[in-house]
Order: C-alpha cells, then structure tokens, then sequence
C-alpha cells in the first residue's frame, strides 16, 4: 500500500529562492527512504514540507491517499527527530515524551503505560526523571527518537539525527533505528548528507542535488547503475573516476592517442553502459 | 583578560574621573548622611546635636513611614508587573513582525531615551484635569479624572508615567529572550499538537523565566529609586502621603519639612535596601537558570 506521495512538490522561500524545482516520490508503506545530497540541496526543505513546517508551494503531498498540503504539523499523524533533539529543556525525559500525548488528551494512566514501555525499548527507563541537560548525546538522542514513537505516527521523520554523535555511536544507533524501524514497521524518511549512513539504512535512496531527484533507487541500484555522473561521483568510497571522453566514429575516444573500441551497435547514449562493463 | 601597564600611576590616573565622580556625588553624602542621622538639626542648620538613634526610633514609630512602604511597594510591584506584562505582549508581537521589524522595535525602544522629568512632564500635561486630552477624553466617558483630589487615580498617573518608559527597556530584553529560544523546540511543540497559545505558556514563557526574574529585580529597583524625577513632575508625593513612595520621602521631608535627622535616617534605611538588593541581584542573577 502506498503511504506517502509527492506529487510534483516544489519550494520557493519567500525570499525567491527556488530550493526545490519539483520532486515525485512514491513512498510504499513501511518503507525506509533516506534523502541523500550534498549541503544545501534542499534535503531540510524537503522533509519539513512533508512535515508541514514549511508550506508547499507547488505540487502536492499526500499521506494515506489525504491531501496533506493545508494540514498543520499536528493534523498530519507524523513525528519528527530533529539534528539537535530539541528536547523542552525545562521538562524531565517523561514529560518529553508525554507532552504530544497530553496535548492530545490521552488519559494520565494511558499516557504512563505508554511512555514507560517505549523507555524500556530504548533503554531510558532510569532516566525518565532526569533532565536534557543532564544526559549525554546519545542518551538525549534516545529520548528524541522516544519522543517520536511514543506516538505512534504514520510517518518517521528524521533530520540528520546522527550527525552529533561520535563515530563509534553513530554506527551503534544505525544499527538500532534501523531494527526498531523494522519492529514497528513505520514508513520513514531520514535526511543525511553521509553516504555510508544512507546505503546502510536505506530501502530506498532519492539522490537529491540542487533541489532535484537525480535518481531514486535500492543502494545497490544506485551503486552498480548510476543515472548520472552526479550520482556517479557521490556514491562509493573512495568515489568512481570520471574521465572526459569523446564519442566518435571509432569509439571513445579519451585522448589524441588514445581511443577505445565500441563494442556495441549503437553510438549514442550508451556511455555508461560501456564504462561499466568495462570495468567488470 | 588581562592587560598589563608598564607602570602603576597609569591605570590609576585612568581610573581618577570615575573615581572622583563616585567620592563627590555618592562616597561623600553618603557619608555626611550617615553622620546627620544620628544628629538633630535647627530648621536654619546653625547649630546640631548628637541624638544617637533616636531619629530611627522617631522613624519606626512614625505610621506615615509605614505608609509610605506600603504605597511603595503598592507602586512598584504595579510598575513591574504592568510593564513586564506590556513588554512581552509587544515583544512576542513585535517577533512575529516580519516587515518593518526594525521600524516597530525602534519605535518601541524610543522612550527609554526620554529623561524620567521629561517623561513625568508628558503625563502630567496628557491627564491635566483641566486641559490635559486623556483627562477630557475621561471625562467624557464618564470617568471624573482629578488626580490632585483622588489617591488612587494619582497612584494609577504615576505608575502609567513611570511604567511607560520602562516597557522599552523590559522589551529589548524579552526581544532577546524570545529570539535566543530555539525555533526547533517550537516546531518541536506544533508537531506534538501543542497550540500557538499552549506553545507560549508551556514552552516560550518558561524557557524566558531567567529573563523574567532578571527584570523583576530591575524593574524594583527601577520603581524603588529611580521614580523621583516622574512623582516630582506629575504628583509631588500627593494627594497627601498618597503617592509619597520612600525615596520621594526621603526629599519631602529633608528639603520641604527641614527635618534633615529623619531624612537621614530614612536615607541610611534606603542605603540598607540598596545593599541587599544588589546581594539579591549578584547572588541570584550572575548565577542564574542555565538551559544548554
Ligand atoms: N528560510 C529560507 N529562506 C531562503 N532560503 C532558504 C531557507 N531555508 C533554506 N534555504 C535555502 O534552501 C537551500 C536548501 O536548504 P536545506 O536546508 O534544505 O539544505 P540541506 O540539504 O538540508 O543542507 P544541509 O545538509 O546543510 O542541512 C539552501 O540553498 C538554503 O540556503
Ligand atoms: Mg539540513
């Protein structure tokens, strides 16, 4: 079943600036799609759109087959785990993630049943009294993925919400958003700029640059079959080589005394075809 | 940071004007205060004599002194809460503003630069009953404004006077509070179902709850002794001790009732709450609620 559809989604800021020329994307149900690009190609802008912390300008969002553009944040049954947690300072770790729960008027014993059982899954059961300022980054890291869950949304939302830990915990919590999000099944769309992070996590990645999809696609797809040089060049470690060439009657030609032979019929747009096999 | 000087008279000399200005205008009266005291003099100042504390005695004993607390702290608790209340609805306005920003903050940071005489005098001449436009527009509507014969509408004159130029003041930094509160954790809050309305009273305003116990301070000490210039152009302590707050006191009773001894005394008192209020302020304030 499809759970989240973008429909030909574009963003001007108020300023002018075009941050997103329009994007199509088909999210299936329980499905893991991470946004992947370089700083500032709109991988932010396109997530909060979905969020509804930025308005669409063009195109539309669908959640569950409902039009979604209009919907405040809170109508729109998705959570979010923002790049610096932005846990309430002033509340404890149980209130952190009571508050969306008592904002919606779940009864006080419900909201206590709930909150504890997604602290047991997350390990935060001792800390539920404490304060933010008194955890470290990965502990409040947890309590914002708690946050998240508690709720049961629809939609995972995720803002690079690694990108502050240190190396080692960084692959630790992939691994383990990666095994809750299979547990819960709950369709999510995580933003990162690390590569390595959004082949491994990844269902499916949508290569963002300059605000367009360059190619969406399973991380194998991407890797063995790349759309474009950008793609080419973004994925991999250390990256592919990319070398002009011309294309001429007697094949590809790389320099003056260089040329290597077409082995195909076809002369044009097979270039990549050719690298590739090239290289197998 | 620290800088070395080559020789030690260069940052004394440096130091000497403030120095100076300090020992003229506060080290010396305040001295000559604390020495009249304890001393009674004739209404000429020809000639004294050593009372010991029998001007404090006079002080405590004396129910208009007690009066005057009592309408001090009625004036200064009205200046803080009015003007801190004031303050952050045009500071949480003046946030949401996106064009003309900076037009609507000058505008609102304007009165702070208008002295406290001046600011008293504006007042005076708006609710002058006889002429004054905001005294006539009551009138109108059926209020009979006449603060030189009502007590409470002469409390309410300067405690308008004087909250009106501290709003400026209490703006900028409610401005700045508000600016320094994450935009996530209000994003944060619209997507756990908060509304704007409950976002403010259970994010916002507790996170500005630093700002709000650092103005609170400043806003008594502002009403406690900065307000004589505004109580001397609109009311003069009156009508009777109605608006007499101590510090207005203090000169009633020295310079217009020639009792130099008790307004001394009174002086010393106020020297006293000075003090601890300065304690209150370094204790509480360099120390305060830090969020990271
Ligand atoms: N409020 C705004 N007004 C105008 N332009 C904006 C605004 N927010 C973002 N932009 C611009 O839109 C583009 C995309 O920004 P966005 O934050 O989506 O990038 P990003 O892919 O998330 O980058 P990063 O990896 O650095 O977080 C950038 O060029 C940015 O300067
Ligand atoms: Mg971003």
């Amino acid at each position: 079943m499809t759970d989240v559809i973008l429909e030909k989604v574009g963003k001007t800021y108020p300023n002018g600036y075009h941050a997103i020329p329009s994007v199509d994307l088909t999210i299936e149900e329980g499905e893991f799609i991470v946004l992947v690009g370089p700083s500032g190609c709109g991988k932010s802008t396109l997530l909060r759109m979905v969020a509804g912390l930025e308005s669409i300008s063009t195109g539309e969002l669908r959640i569950r087959s409902e039009r979604m553009n209009e919907k405040e944040p809170a109508e729109r049954d998705i959570a979010m785990v923002f790049q610096n947690y932005a846990l309430y300072p002033h509340m404890s770790v149980y209130d952190n993630m009571a508050y969306g729960l008592k904002n919606r008027g779940m009864p006080k014993d419900q909201i206590a049943e709930k909150v504890s059982d997604v602290a047991a899954m997350l390990g935060l059961t001792e800390l539920l009294q404490r304060k933010p300022r008194q955890l470290s980054g990965g502990q409040r890291q947890r309590v914002a993925m708690g946050r998240a869950m508690v709720r049961d949304p629809k939609v995972f939302l995720f803002d690079e919400p690694l990108s502050n830990l240190d190396a080692k915990l960084r692959v630790q919590m992939r691994v383990e958003i990666r095994q809750l999000q299979r547990k819960l099944g709950t369709t999510t769309l995580y933003v990162t700029h690390d590569q390595v992070e959004a082949m491994t996590l990844a269902d499916r990645l949508v290569v963002l640059n300059k605000g367009k999809a360059e190619q969406i696609g399973t991380p194998m797809d991407l890797y063995n079959k790349p759309a474009t040089p950008f793609v080419a060049a973004f994925i991999g470690s250390p990256s592919m080589n990319l070398i002009d060439a011309n294309l001429t009657e007697q094949g590809i030609k790389l320099s003056e005394a260089l040329t290597l032979p077409l082995s195909h019929q076809h002369r044009g747009g097979i270039v990549w075809e050719f690298v590739q096999s090239t290289w197998k | 940071m620290t800088v070395t000087f080559p020789q030690k008279s260069l940052p004394w000399l440096l130091l000497l004007p403030q120095l100076l200005i300090t020992a003229i205008f506060f080290l010396w009266p305040a001295e000559q205060a604390l020495e009249q005291a304890f001393y009674q003099e004739d209404a000429f100042g020809l000639s004294r004599e050593f009372v010991g504390l029998e001007n404090f005695l006079d002080l405590f004993t004396d129910p208009l002194y007690y009066q005057s607390i009592l309408t001090t702290l009625v004036f200064s608790f009205s200046v803080a809460i009015v003007g801190m209340s004031l303050a952050l609805l045009l500071a949480v306005m003046a946030d949401r503003v996106i064009r003309g920003k900076l037009a609507y903050q000058t505008l609102l940071i304007w009165p702070y630069a208008v002295a406290p005489a001046l600011a008293g005098v504006l007042w005076w001449i708006l609710f002058d009953p006889s002429m004054g436009p905001i005294a006539l527009w009551l009138k109108s509507a059926g209020v009979d404004w006449n603060h030189y014969l009502d007590g409470n509408q002469a409390m309410i004159l300067v405690v308008i006077a004087s909250t009106w130029k501290q709003i400026s003041y209490n703006f900028l930094f409610f401005l700045a509070g508000l600016q320094a509160v994450p935009r996530s954790l209000i994003e944060a809050a619209a997507i756990d179902g908060a509304s704007p309305f409950k976002r403010f009273w259970t994010i916002v305003f507790p996170l500005l709850s630093p700002t709000t116990f650092f103005l609170l301070v400043v806003n008594l000490v502002y009403a406690f002794f900065e307000t004589f210039g505004v109580i001397d152009a609109t009311t003069k302590g009156g009508p009777g001790q109605s608006t007499t707050t101590l510090v207005y006191k203090v000169f009633d009773d020295g310079f217009v009732g020639l009792d130099l001894g008790g307004s001394a005394a009174q002086s010393v008192v106020l020297m006293a709450i000075v003090g601890l209020m300065t304690v209150i302020q370094f204790r509480f304030i360099e120390r305060k609620v830090q969020y990271s």
